[in-house]
């Protein structure tokens, strides 16, 4: 009975023993000020990705030709009037703008990693799991990925669809966001690849397998949830990547098309009123360094937190 | 080793063909073609056009001419530019290689320092204006910079001309483009170099040294800087080739006659040579040079070996 009970009462600890190793990584990020910082901007983010059309001031294509004709046809300056961040040269409010933007990047924010996910873990874990040709077709694979030249290869796949019926979608976001999924793949799926590699020959995994656990549900009760928090790390860290690319090819004129206002085509289309009115090119260009930074810190400091062997390491 | 290079260099040419199949035949897939535009020319000049070009062959057909030429060396003419895309090669591939590895030198000569002595400062003032100069490279995309540089140093100082780039007859044309190119790597490798730093501190190589009684410099240098060095090897044949192949917005902003400012332009244009050209092109070069940080890295780090 003594026996049963010590039996009962060792995944009871291990329960607790996992519990409290999420705790400790939660405790180590709320300790890091940068990381808790970028966490607050965030989550700030993604409030405006679903509530941002409803605080913003104006509608973000509205032209408010009246106000722009009384200041002599020329942008409105901020912090006067009722524009608080002033309009543009067509009288579209900045600030309305500036949160419609913030809803198409912090969807490829979530987009990109999801495309991300489904590609790169599926085929990760399955070339370390069965190995051999599978594996070795993914390796060349990769290769043949990181030979393109990443923001050239995703030009010329929303160039390539931009009339097909998902080129058209979302404004043309949304084969941008697919776009920029299938060129970031590639590194989820190495690093999957390797966590399971190494995974793959520990005892408990042996034990799983001896007693007629099912492939799959090795890999997706043992395996991937042993690799979540490189994973983590991964997926905050590879959105500041894909907030930049899709700003870069925005003010490059791809991707979401007028009136839609993509920060990197507003910075693009304010550039010519630098000198008079450089509202029209800081307020873009502060909200996307607040955007990188802010993935940057948390990203920072999740590896820091959940992975403290690795602290300091890129 | 010798055996390991040999079979890297082989393997980068199925790469480059299975590159060269995919860019094919999306660039193929795009609808329109070289000769749509607004004002529509007649179609019996565009089937002309086509038939002269052989465009109207199948498309394996126009793939294999495309290879065919390739291997004598002759990227074909460019539909747009009037001219072959050899030339244009010609003409840009020297300026973009020179600005690239201008960036590449700048990155490595700020960014590997401040890592170092935002490291050996730790939490400390110095460390502190590292980070935040690697903080700014992060956060300002490089259109960004190039757009709030120009305007400042150029327009309003007018300390250095708006556009163009003449090389080393003109050195001040060269600065504003290779500082906004290298303010992301500068950040990169910065922060690389700090991590790695940070790393090698804690060793128990350090404290022996320490403990021995070596002077504190022959430590920071022989011991820390030279192992710390090692993993920054690795990221920097990324950077050059991101600086030689991702240049083309500063190119374009700053009006540098290079060649990645054709790039957009062609892809827009469906101007296939000039596409294809670039994309083999640009993928040879990270292709090469991630071989050589490969090399690079077994040769600097002893305990790598490749069989």
């Amino acid at each position: 009975m003594a026996n049963r009970t010590g039996a009962l009462e060792q995944p009871a600890a291990a329960r607790a023993r996992a519990a409290s190793l999420w705790g400790d990584a939660w405790r180590r990020l709320i300790r890091n000020r940068l990381a808790v910082v970028g966490g607050v901007i965030v989550v700030f983010l993604f409030f405006l990705l679903f509530f941002g059309p409803l605080v913003a001031p104006y509608p973000y294509q509205e032209q408010h030709l009246v106000e722009l004709v009384e200041n002599g046809n020329r942008p409105i300056g901020p912090f006067q009037g009722q524009f608080l961040f002033g309009t543009d040269d067509l009288g579209r409010d900045v600030l309305s703008r500036l949160l419609d933007g913030a809803q198409i990047s912090m969807t490829v924010a979530l987009v990109v990693q999801a495309v991300v996910l489904l590609i790169g873990l599926p085929i990760g874990a399955a070339a370390a799991w069965y190995g051999g040709r599978v594996d070795s077709f993914l390796m060349r694979f990769t290769d043949v990925m990181y030979a393109f030249p990443d923001l050239l290869f995703i030009i010329l796949l929303s160039v390539t669809f931009r009339d097909t019926p998902i080129g058209g979608a979302l404004d043309g976001v949304l084969m941008v966001f697919i776009a920029i999924g299938i060129v970031s793949w590639v590194g989820m799926a190495r690093l999957v690849r390797g966590q399971l590699l190494s995974l793959k020959e520990t005892e408990f995994v042996e034990a799983a397998r001896a007693i007629g656990v099912s492939d799959f549900r090795i890999i997706t009760r043992h395996l991937l949830p042993n690799a979540l928090g490189p994973m983590i790390v991964a997926v905050t860290l590879g959105i500041p990547g894909a907030i930049l690319a899709e700003a870069t090819l925005a003010y490059l004129g791809i991707g979401a098309q007028p009136p839609r206002a993509s920060w990197g085509k507003m910075v693009a289309d304010g550039q010519q009123y630098l000198r008079g009115d450089p509202h029209l090119v800081i307020f873009p260009a502060i909200i996307i360094a607040l955007a990188l930074l802010s993935f940057t810190f948390l990203g920072d400091g999740l590896r820091d937190a959940l992975d403290p062997k690795l602290k300091g390491k890129q | 080793m010798l055996g390991y290079i040999v079979r890297r260099v082989l393997w980068i040419i199925p790469v480059l063909f299975v590159v060269s199949i995919i860019t094919f035949s999306l660039m193929h897939a795009a609808p329109g073609g070289p000769w749509s535009r607004e004002k529509q020319l007649p179609p019996a000049t565009v089937e002309f056009l086509k038939a002269r070009f052989g465009l109207d062959d199948p498309i394996h057909v126009q793939y294999l001419t495309w290879v065919g030429n390739l291997v004598v060396g002759d990227l074909g003419p460019s539909y747009r530019q009037g001219r072959d895309v050899n030339d244009i090669v010609a003409d840009g591939i020297g300026t973009t290689v020179h600005l690239g590895v201008m960036a590449f030198l700048l990155s490595v000569v700020v960014g590997i320092p401040l890592g170092v002595i935002g490291a050996l400062r730790h939490n400390r003032i110095p460390d502190y204006l590292a980070t935040f100069i690697s903080v700014i490279g992060i956060a300002t995309p490089s259109f960004v910079a190039a757009i709030l540089l120009l305007v400042f140093f150029s327009v309003t100082l007018r300390w250095f001309p708006t556009h163009g780039w003449e090389g080393w007859s003109n050195p001040s044309a060269m600065v504003l483009p290779t500082l906004a190119l290298s303010l992301f790597p500068i950040a990169q490798i910065s922060r690389f170099t700090r991590a790695s730093m940070l790393e090698v501190t804690r060793k128990d190589y350090i404290r022996t040294a320490q403990s021995k009684g070596l002077r504190e410099r022959t430590i920071v240098v022989i011991h820390m800087i030279r192992n710390a060095l090692i993993p920054v090897v690795t990221i920097l044949g990324p950077v050059l080739a991101f600086l030689i192949t991702g240049s083309f917005i500063i190119e374009t902003i700053f009006s540098v006659p290079g060649i990645g400012r054709y790039y957009v332009i062609s892809i827009g244009q469906r101007d296939y040579g000039v596409i294809m050209a670039m994309t083999m092109l640009y993928a040879t070069v990270i292709a090469v040079l991630n071989l050589v940080v490969d090399v690079l890295y077994a040769y600097i780090d002893p305990r790598i070996r490749y069989s």
